[in-house]
């Protein structure tokens, strides 16, 4: 049988060729994302290590509040600490340092960026230890008014040692003399962040330290281990100041960043997975079509004495053998691609010192067998029905047109189809007790089993749908064109599951085009209904630094504006749950911005006190007049009572506090925005420009008015939601490759056919329209019934989340414009099966046997 | 349409396969001319280049030395597209087995050719086309609803829808039983004698042959010999001498 099995393999090449180009597609996928975060994961085993390369403990403050991006950053520790922790036996050496997020602005004086990792501050120890940071040319920064820049930035920005680089901490930009470039340990960079390093005194300058120290970093004198040496240096440290080892810090580091890591991984698989399982339906009918024309030769196999279990022994091992291939393939092409994606990282600004990609061994056994398994599930039914072509089938002319009864179809796929929806409601609208993750993993099961479903009942809809789809056909295309519909309705099956595969591809690309278009609709109407300023003022790129509190100052001064409202930013925990805290100038901000109180008020809140979003103090079941326990990091546990609860879109935060509060629990004084009223009669623009001369000198701000605020909202989903199409558009590639495969498989059982059109007078030309209008007919199928889908799934998503305030908007013009762009596809996915037919040679076509 | 003229002939025409040791002499340079308005018949035995010879008249198959022509027209002048359009307007083919669109109804069948050009076929003669081949209450059947002689008819019909100036046939009753045979034979026959069309068939039966009007023997690629006004006992009395 074996011999049979290859020589029937090498005989079905091209046909199984493009099967296996689904799969290398799908398990290159998978393999280049495990392969490109296990490489970078390791890269950044060895950074974090480098870290702590000549520090064996850190003294650092306690950490109260989980601060994501170190927002609202803890007390600095004193200098006092730094001579006591000196004087400790056992300490060789110990150097106070200081970090803050800077801006570097470029040679026009403009943000050097805006949008991914930030810009680190940090200070660089005169010392000769090794430490994280190491010189790679020029010198270190030794006095003020010089800075040493990590390679990377230096190389983007194209600055070179001695050139001025104005730099943007607190008050706006600042001169430095670029004294020299660093690296941190191997790499250029921190994982695509940049820093800016200044010795100690001018890192206490800048960052408005005065005497302090943000950590205090510690090497021990030899022998002496550091969990000893932490021991001894707890008694002497004041509270909330702790004494931890530099190992544990940098796993600490490594943990959260390879949390972070996993997180982009899962994403990555998740978009693989579906790309497989769009795969599995290609194979499946591939399988299904091979076996079809090959009754003869199965029904003599099985005249000759092999039995049934031979027969699908036979299919499932053609099945193994392709699988086997197309997921080497898949390997080979997931390692290109883990590269593609490194060359991607360091465009991003990210650089992945000279290591190997890391390929492990777990990933190759992944790779294969997600590969295999994925093909040998997809070939079991077309093996069972090959196994059940009874002997005699060898015999007949032609073959038999099983008309199976579509009543089983439609009650099993129908039944599919209700409880895939079942699933799905349960896990939206359900609160479940294991958490959203799961509740995400339901949906997402109830999809899939919704999209099968629907590809067993897809038979049904195919010759209603040809019809409609095709209905012009005959008089705009002529003859080509009612052949084209015709053979489109043949084999409702075949037709049917290869529009399947295409189906979830464009349900998908609806489902986020509907939710984009409804995110971009809730915000223009929140914008709309809360924003009252005439412009407001903001940080550019990377949020968390904030700005001087003096551009408020002025602009304040300015005769154009009328009033404004400054809003502060920052995490605290209440009731030992961290979140975030938003606080805002009371007199002047409910002019400015809309929300809705509920109970109590917010003038009462310029005392000491917090508003709850209504939903928030539900979950914490307090009331106004009720008292909550805060941990700010700064000031530790304050008891404050609830003076109101709100609602409303626009604000991040739960709660809500006063700038007075903040300013006596919070260690930075910045502002995040500042909300403006211009005076009657002053037009925006005006306005505008009177409060562009207050902050030229800050390049960190920028001004915005309701429109601008809008289009940024805007940008970022279509940001987010571009980067979701380039990953789908894999699936509907993969989906059209199925389409090209279906045409070539049944062009080749319609050989003879062709050959009499092209006998009695077809041209080549009308030939290829004929295969071109059958392929747009399946995708048109194919996309109807996935932006359906897509349109039920965007609508439930939007009801499940509209306690949140999302509204439903559906984007007419996009989803035709994706259904015009799937007929196109189909043009395309003909190409290739349409020239083939067209050459077809009609004397070997017509041929007898 | 040259009436009583030269529907088509072939000029020193010469057909070789493979190459070296396999090399074959399909056709050995033939020199035969086909009638219009005449039944024509081509026999010989299997390998004598009968169904070569039909092939290179109909424009399916290139010859690899010499000519021919439909009508007056070099078909070795023609590129791809022309010889399309010649088959489609001045050529009908009937095959011995699959010859109808399965995703068609037999008068969609009938008036493919015509469909294909664009064209509204002639209404009367189609109708009168059906009724000599008897097919008129299987009109609105599609291929896999209809006997096998039923097919043969539709194809015939076709073949005849579009008036080409000459219809070729090959082995057109081969996958029939002789009833059925014979009487898409008879309205062959019909279809010369009454409606003026021209065939020519390619057959190695002698029944069938003895419905043309003319005989042509073929023989390892060249003619043997030829016979008017055949019939079955003459034709097989003229094999017998042919095999001697």
């Amino acid at each position: 049988m074996w011999r049979a099995t290859v020589k029937g393999l090498l005989g079905h090449k091209l046909r199984l060729a493009l099967t296996a180009l689904a799969i290398t597609i799908g398990v290159g996928f998978v393999a280049g994302s495990f392969v490109f975060t296990d490489t970078l994961g390791s890269v950044f085993d060895d950074l974090f290590a480098g870290t702590t390369a000549g520090i064996d403990v850190t003294v650092r403050p306690i950490i109260e509040t989980e601060g994501e991006f170190g927002f609202s950053l803890p007390e600095k520790i004193p200098a006092s600490v730094l001579d006591e922790v000196r004087a400790v036996d056992g300490v060789e050496e110990a150097t106070g340092s200081l970090f803050w997020f800077v801006q570097v602005l470029d040679r026009n004086g403009e943000i050097a960026r805006t949008t991914g990792p930030p810009t680190f501050g940090a200070s660089w120890a005169d010392t000769d230890r090794p430490g994280a940071f190491s010189l790679r040319e020029g010198a270190r920064p030794t006095e003020d008014g010089q800075v040493a820049l990590d390679r990377k930035t230096a190389e983007r920005l194209g600055y070179g040692v001695g050139d001025t680089v104005r730099i943007v901490i607190f008050d706006g930009p600042e001169p430095f003399t670029l004294v020299g470039l660093a690296g941190f340990g191997e790499a250029d960079n921190l994982g695509g962040a940049g820093f800016a390093l200044f010795d100690i005194p001018t890192a206490q300058r800048i960052f408005k330290a005065g005497n302090t120290y943000d950590t205090i970093e510690i090497a021990a004198t030899t022998g002496v281990a550091p969990e000893t040496l932490v021991e001894r240096l707890r008694p002497l440290l004041p509270s909330g100041v702790e004494a931890v080892t530099a190992q544990s810090v940098a796993e600490e580091q490594a943990t959260a960043f390879k949390e972070a890591l996993g997180f982009f991984n899962t994403f990555l698989l998740v978009f693989a997975g579906i790309a497989l399982f769009v795969g599995t339906f290609i194979i499946q009918n591939t399988f299904r079509i091979i076996v079809a024309q090959r009754t003869r030769e199965l029904a003599l196999f099985r005249a000759l004495g092999a039995t049934r279990n031979q027969v699908v022994g036979m299919v499932l091992t053609e099945a193994a053998i392709v699988g086997v291939i197309a997921s080497g393939l898949g390997l080979i092409f997931g390692i290109v691609l883990a590269n593609v994606l490194a060359v991607a990282y360091e465009a991003f600004g990210g650089d992945l010192p000279e290591a190997a990609l890391e390929v492990r061994w777990r990933t190759v056994l992944v790779a294969l067998a997600v590969g295999v398994v994925v093909t040998l599930v997809s070939a079991l039914l077309p093996a069972r029905k090959a196994a059940s072509v009874p002997p005699v089938a060898a015999m007949r002319e032609v073959e038999s047109a099983t008309r199976r009864s579509m009543r089983t179809r439609s009650v099993a796929g129908g039944s599919m189809t209700l409880f895939g929806i079942v699933l799905g409601v349960i896990g939206l609208f359900v609160e479940l007790p294991f958490g959203w993750i799961d509740s995400i993993a339901l949906v997402g099961a109830g999809a899939a089993i919704v999209f099968i479903g629907v590809a067993v009942i897809g038979p049904l809809f195919t010759r209603p749908v040809a019809r409609i789809v095709g209905a012009p056909f005959p008089r705009l295309l002529a003859l080509p064109g009612t052949l084209a519909r015709e053979n489109s309705m043949r084999k409702p099956r075949r037709t049917a599951a290869t529009a399947a595969a295409l189906m979830i591809g464009l349900a998908l690309v609806s489902l986020a085009t509907i939710l984009a278009a409804s995110f971009r609709g809730t915000v223009r109407e929140v914008i709309d209904e809360t924003f009252r300023a005439d412009l407001v003022v903001s940080e550019v790129g990377f949020g968390g630094i904030g700005f001087t509190p003096t551009i408020a100052d002025e602009i304040a001064a300015l005769p154009e504006v009328e009033k404004l409202a400054r809003v502060r930013f920052g995490q605290a925990s209440v009731e030992g749950d961290p979140g975030f805290v938003s606080a805002v100038q009371t007199d002047t901000f409910l002019d400015l911005f809309t929300i809705d109180v509920i109970t109590g008020g917010l003038t009462e809140l310029s005392s000491p006190s917090v508003a709850l979003r209504s939903a928030r103090a539900e979950e914490l079941g307090v009331d106004v007049g009720e008292t909550v326990t805060m941990t700010f990091a700064r000031t530790g546990e304050q008891q404050l009572p609830v003076v109101a609860t709100w609602d409303g879109q626009g604000i991040q935060a739960s709660i809500l506090i006063s700038l007075e509060t903040y300013e006596a629990n919070f260690v930075e004084q910045l502002d995040s925005q500042v909300l403006i009223a211009l005076q009657d009669g002053v037009s925006i623009g005006s306005g505008r420009v009177a409060v562009e001369s207050v902050t030229v000198p800050y390049p960190n701000v920028q001004i915005q008015d309701q429109a601008d605020f809008k289009e940024q909202t805007e940008s970022q989903i279509n940001l987010i939601l571009s980067l979701i199409f380039v990953l789908l558009l894999l699936s509907v590639f993969i989906a059209l490759l199925g389409i090209t495969n279906t045409l070539s498989l049944s062009i080749i059982e319609r050989t003879r056919e062709i050959g009499l059109l092209r006998a009695v007078g077809m041209s080549r030309k009308q030939v290829r329209r004929m295969i071109r209008w059958e392929s747009v007919i399946i995708s048109v199928f194919g996309a109807v019934l996935g932006i359906t889908l897509g349109i039920l799934f965007g609508w439930a998503v939007v009801r499940a989340l509209s306690e949140q305030g999302l509204l439903f908007v559906l984007p007419g013009g996009q989803l035709i414009g994706a259904l015009f762009a799937a007929g196109v596809a189909g043009v395309v996915a003909a190409v290739l099966p349409a020239w083939r037919a067209s050459r077809l040679n009609v004397l070997e076509a017509i041929a007898y046997e | 349409m040259t009436a009583n003229g030269v529907a088509a002939r072939a000029v020193g025409a010469v057909k070789v396969y493979g190459e070296g040791d396999a090399l074959v002499r399909a056709l050995d340079g033939i020199d035969v001319e086909f009638g219009s308005q005449r039944f024509s018949a081509i026999m010989g035995p299997s390998g004598s280049g009968k169904s070569t010879l039909l092939h290179c008249l109909a424009g399916l198959d290139e010859l690899t030395d010499g000519r021919v022509f439909i009508g007056d027209t070099d078909l070795a002048s023609l590129d791809d597209d022309q010889l399309t359009r010649l088959r489609r307007d001045s050529v009908g083919f009937v095959f011995q087995a699959y010859n109808l669109v399965p995703t068609l109804n037999a008068l969609e069948n009938i008036t493919l050719p015509t469909a294909i050009a664009g064209r509204k076929p002639d209404q009367t003669w189609v109708d009168q086309i059906i009724d000599t081949m008897g097919i008129r209450d299987r009109l609105h059947h599609r291929p896999s609803e209809l006997s096998g002689g039923e097919q043969q008819r539709v194809a015939a019909a076709r073949a005849l829808a579009g008036r080409p100036e000459i219809i070729f046939a090959d082995e057109p009753s081969g996958n029939l039983d002789s009833n059925s045979g014979a009487e898409l034979l008879g309205f062959m026959q019909d279809a010369v004698r009454r409606l003026g069309q021209t065939i020519v068939m390619v057959t190695h039966d002698p029944a069938a042959a003895g419905y043309a009007d003319r005989v042509v023997f073929l023989a390892d690629g060249v003619v043997v010999g030829e016979m008017v006004e055949p019939t079955r006992e003459r034709i097989l009395d003229h094999i017998k001498v042919l095999e001697a």
